[in-house]
Order: C-alpha cells, then sequence, then structure tokens
C-alpha cells in the first residue's frame, strides 16, 4: 500500500515538475505569461491528483478484472487523459486577452495534460509488485 | 435669403461649437449572456450630444465585427463564421440613432441597428455623465439574435443577449 502511495506521489510530483519546465519554456519562448490563468501550484495539484486516481483505477481494474484489467486501465487512462483536452480548448479567459494568448494557451495547456500519463507508465515498473 | 443665411450660420455654430465627442481607448462594449460573453473591441462613431439641446444629437456607431473577443481563440474564430455575425460580408454592426429623447433615468436613442445584414429600429437607453471637457456614455440593452439571423435558432446559446456599452469621451 505504501507503495503504492509513493509511486502515486512520485510520479505526480514528477509529471508537475516536468509540466512546469515545459510551461516555462513555452513562455519564454512565445513571450506569453500565463502565470496567473493557471498558477504552478495548480499545475502540480492536478498533476498528483491525476496520478492518484490513476493508481487507484489501476489498483481497482486489475483487482477485479485479473485477466484484462491492466489491458483496460491503460484504455481508460489514454481515454480520459484525451478527453481532458476539451478543457483546454473550453477554457475562456476572463479580463482583457489577446488573441495570441488565447491561442498559444492550446500549445502551453495540451501537452501537459500527457504528462501525468507518461510519468505514471514511466515510473510504473520501479513499483511493479511481481 | 434670411433665413437662409440663418441656417447657415446656426449650422457653422453647432459645428464648431456643437457637442461633438471623441470616444476615448478605454471604451468597453460587452455582450453576454448565461452561455457566452465577450466584447468587441473596435469601435468607432460620431457623437454630437448636448444634453440641453437633444434636437442636434446624434449618435452613430460601428462595431468591427471582427474585434469580437470572447476569451477563447476558438469561440472567437466561430463567432465570425458563416453561423454566427459572418464578420466577411457584414463587416460592421452599425447603430444610427434618428431621435433622442429624455427620460427619467437618463436617456434613449431610437434609431436603426443593422447586423448580420437585418437593419432593426431599437430604443437604446442610456446615461450620460459629464465631468469638465469629458463624459461617459452607459447603455444598457438586450437584442434577440435570432431576429438578426445570428446564429442558428435554439441551439446550445440563448437567444437573448445583455449589451452593457461604457464610452468614455473627449470633447473634441
Amino acid at each position: 500500500m505504501i507503495k503504492k502511495i509513493i509511486f502515486a506521489l512520485s510520479s505526480g510530483l514528477l509529471a508537475g515538475v516536468v509540466s512546469y519546465l515545459y510551461g516555462d519554456m513555452i513562455q519564454t519562448q512565445l513571450v506569453e505569461d500565463y502565470s496567473k490563468d493557471v498558477p504552478t501550484m495548480a499545475i502540480f495539484v492536478s498533476c498528483l491528483i491525476g496520478t492518484s486516481l490513476a493508481t487507484i483505477g489501476h489498483w481497482l481494474f486489475t483487482k477485479f478484472i485479473p485477466k484484462f484489467g491492466e489491458f483496460i486501465f491503460a484504455i481508460v487512462f489514454a481515454g480520459l487523459t484525451t478527453a481532458s483536452l476539451i478543457g483546454v480548448l473550453g477554457f475562456v479567459f476572463k479580463g482583457e486577452t489577446t488573441e495570441a494568448h488565447q491561442y498559444i494557451f492550446y500549445c502551453y495547456a495540451m501537452p501537459m495534460h500527457f504528462f501525468p500519463f507518461l510519468a505514471w507508465y514511466s515510473l510504473k515498473s520501479l513499483f511493479e509488485t511481481k | 435669403m434670411k433665413s437662409f443665411s440663418f441656417i447657415i450660420v446656426l449650422f457653422l455654430s453647432l459645428s464648431s461649437f456643437g457637442q461633438g465627442w471623441k470616444i476615448l481607448e478605454t471604451h468597453k462594449v460587452a455582450f453576454s449572456n448565461a452561455d457566452v460573453s465577450g466584447t468587441f473591441d473596435d469601435i468607432s462613431g460620431t457623437i454630437v450630444f448636448d444634453a440641453a439641446n437633444l434636437t442636434t444629437a446624434k449618435l452613430n456607431f460601428k462595431l468591427k465585427v471582427e474585434s469580437i473577443n470572447t476569451g477563447n481563440g476558438l469561440q472567437n474564430k466561430h463567432a465570425r463564421g458563416e453561423e454566427w455575425f459572418h464578420a466577411e460580408k457584414y463587416p460592421y454592426i452599425e447603430f444610427e440613432s434618428t431621435k433622442i429623447e429624455k427620460t427619467e433615468s437618463g436617456f434613449k436613442a431610437i434609431g436603426k441597428l443593422e447586423m448580420h445584414g437585418v437593419k432593426k429600429e431599437v430604443t437604446i437607453p442610456f446615461t450620460f455623465s459629464k465631468k469638465g471637457n469629458k463624459g461617459t456614455f452607459i447603455a444598457k440593452f438586450s437584442v434577440s439574435r435570432s431576429e438578426y439571423n445570428v446564429g442558428k435558432k435554439g441551439n446550445d446559446v440563448a437567444d437573448i443577449l445583455k449589451i452593457t456599452a461604457t464610452l468614455p469621451v473627449q470633447k473634441k
């Protein structure tokens, strides 16, 4: 159990760090600032929630569907990750913003939505119990 | 001949001393309902307004459809498209007053509003506050988008759009 918690937290933290670095790079390169729209804390918290839910989901799928649980979970996780992009597309900026700010947001936020998935699977083998 | 000269003098005095106002950059024309909200960032127009002499008052405005800003890039593109404002074919939303009247709470401008190729008579209530050589017009009214064939009827966006226009002005 402890192992799973450490797995969820470490993969969430990894996803958060990668998201932060990626976001920082995009903002520097494209001279836009999203720190007011998406605070750093929100990035880390979202990543931690994502990987924690994934860990719980994985445990449930493999427990109750031992034969295909692993496969179904992977499909569901990938599907939900992709579906979460709707949130980025529908994001509405409050107050005065330029169109460049609104469009660059897509290439800023969309890749970030995949980082919890990638981080979770990257670290999975380290925490797998045989 | 005398009356003609009088008209000329009157016209000249109105153009030189009439209350002509220039719209300042800090203007805001916002629209909203439960489903969408945004602004039109580009407005131009002619304002001739003297609260003490409404017979000469004139309010003409042009909103550039391309300047619509909903806060979402894809939504902006959609709003400029054929189904909604069709900015390419109808680049401006225009209002031209025919009469300005005093009301209990301020004033009302009666005139023609043209949007998406449809022209209709509307009454726009507004207030005007003056401070030195500056002033602010604030108008709050509603528009039924289906009356102007903007967007499909009965889709996800409510029919009535609330408009709030805040126009800071300076004497010309």
